[in-house]
């Protein structure tokens, strides 16, 4: 088969099986209109990749469908840009500290079991979360439920100092809670590649308030620059991007999430959100399997 | 509302889609004058497009709900407006899907809309998608006559006209 060598993460892949995962992972974009890293990073592990060099050059797939995404959300002025910024000014705190987070274990030589671990705790609780959403969804349907609204609970954000007014998202809060949000997605960027939609978006809605118009174009903007950046710290403190891996992962990005885009609008959002769950929840628990199952080699040397 | 005496005046009803463009403002302005003049009515339509967010069922419905929410409290601020210069209270129409269909199908559900009534935008990328679909592709599916308001027209320019 065609093979090809990966010069960072040392290991030779079949080159259609890569085309093929990226391409299958910007399909899965394209489709839930998610990033997709949450699925990469963990599916190169899977493939052979060392987790570090699986996390930092899956991070960089982000920016490919992000951009992509931030245009259709700036036409339509769905960008609040200074909170963007905010968020950003803590996404970039986080993603250094995560940078060195993971030389650090690296040079413990626990990164890839933290990685995993990671991976596996995290896939496991949004995994199930999804699935339960979507279930309960499923069955109110059938009765005719209610919408929960949004929560208020955030009297505690109103009392911290450093307020700054945002007018695009018609808010006057503290900084705090906005930049706490960025450098937590941060972290996960340069430790785990995922770029974290998947808790920003929530967390800017129920927490910051902000206006569900604003959030998804909002997180996107960020997430471009904070990868960027993250993707070139990672290349010269770790060493740990591999950019024949980032291509070709790259390029099998493009042409899939444009058919998932077009393929996501025949699909039923109900269905798919469920799909989507169990996609999350196979991987998570895959990899909590590889974890404890006795390896086939039991001395190996790397 | 009182049938028609002539034919001429009464029920005239000219429909203006309100979205997020600049030009818009003229093709309201434009359906107000003359709905003023000739004893017709203003109706208002804005069409709340599906959101594609799929990950949190939760945030997906926040954001359906906050759509849905943001287009009427529009509708009511330019209801204002709209009798402040034309006299009579519009009609609102608030609907979800895709700005196209959901208008024709208005078009075609409400026979009382006399005229359809379009801002052309004035920038590079042609004259708004409504325009160029309807003028296009989509042409054969109109059941009622289109005026189209150059954007660039400025309100002393449509008082003038109208």
């Amino acid at each position: 088969m065609l093979s090809i060598y990966l010069p960072i993460a040392g290991l030779s892949v079949s080159l259609p099986l890569l085309v093929g995962l990226g391409a299958g992972v910007g399909l899965l974009s394209g489709l839930f209109g998610v990033g997709g890293g949450f699925l990469l990073t963990p599916l190169l592990i899977l493939l052979g990749v060392p987790a570090p060099i699986a996390a930092a050059s899956g991070a960089n797939q982000l920016i490919g469908s992000s951009v992509s995404g931030v245009l259709f959300h700036w036409r339509r002025r769905n960008v609040d840009v200074r909170m963007g910024l905010v968020l950003l000014a803590g996404g970039l705190a986080g993603s250094v500290g995560g940078v060195f987070l993971s030389g650090w274990l690296k040079r413990l030589g626990q990164i890839d079991l933290v990685i995993a671990v990671a991976f596996a705790g995290f896939l496991g609780i949004v995994g199930l979360l999804m699935l339960g959403e979507s279930v309960t969804t499923l069955i109110r349907a059938r009765r005719g439920g209610l919408i929960r609204g949004k929560l208020h609970p955030h009297g505690w954000t109103h009392g911290l100092p450093l307020k700054m007014r945002f007018r695009r998202s018609r808010l006057y809060i503290s900084v705090i809670p906005p930049i706490l949000i960025g450098a937590m997605v941060g972290v996960m960027v340069a430790v785990m590649g995922v770029g974290g939609g998947f808790v920003m978006v929530p967390a800017m809605v129920y927490l910051l308030d902000m206006p569900t118009a604003l959030v998804v174009g909002t997180s996107l903007f960020q997430i471009i620059f904070l990868t960027a950046a993250t993707t070139f710290l990672q290349a010269v403190a770790n060493q740990s991007v591999d950019a024949v891996l980032a291509l070709i992962l790259l390029a099998g990005g493009v042409i899939g999430s444009q058919l998932g885009v077009r393929l996501s609008t025949r699909l039923k959002g109900e269905q798919l959100r469920i799909i989507l769950a169990l996609i999350v929840l196979g991987v998570g628990v895959k990899l909590a399997l590889d974890l404890v199952r006795t390896p086939a080699d039991l001395y190996s040397l790397s | 509302m009182a049938a028609p005496d002539d034919g001429d005046h009464g029920h005239r009803v000219f429909l203006v889609v309100v979205d997020d463009s600049e030009e818009m403002r003229a093709a309201l302005r434009y359906a107000c004058r003359r709905a003023r003049h000739t004893g017709g009515r203003v109706a208002l339509l804005r069409i709340v497009e599906p959101n594609d967010y799929r990950e949190w069922v939760g945030v997906g419905k926040l954001m359906h709900e906050e759509a849905r929410e943001e287009a009427e409290m529009l509708l009511h601020r330019m209801a204002n407006e709209v009798y402040a210069c034309s006299g009579e209270t519009p009609v609102l129409y608030v609907r979800e899907g895709n700005p196209r269909e959901e208008l024709l199908k208005l078009l075609n559900e409400d026979p009382t809309i006399s005229i359809l009534v379009l801002a052309s935008g004035t920038g590079s990328e042609g004259p708004g998608p409504l325009i160029t679909a309807l003028t296009g592709k989509y042409r054969d599916r109109l059941r009622i006559p289109m005026a189209i308001v150059p954007g660039s027209l400025s309100d002393e320019d449509i008082m003038r006209i109208t």
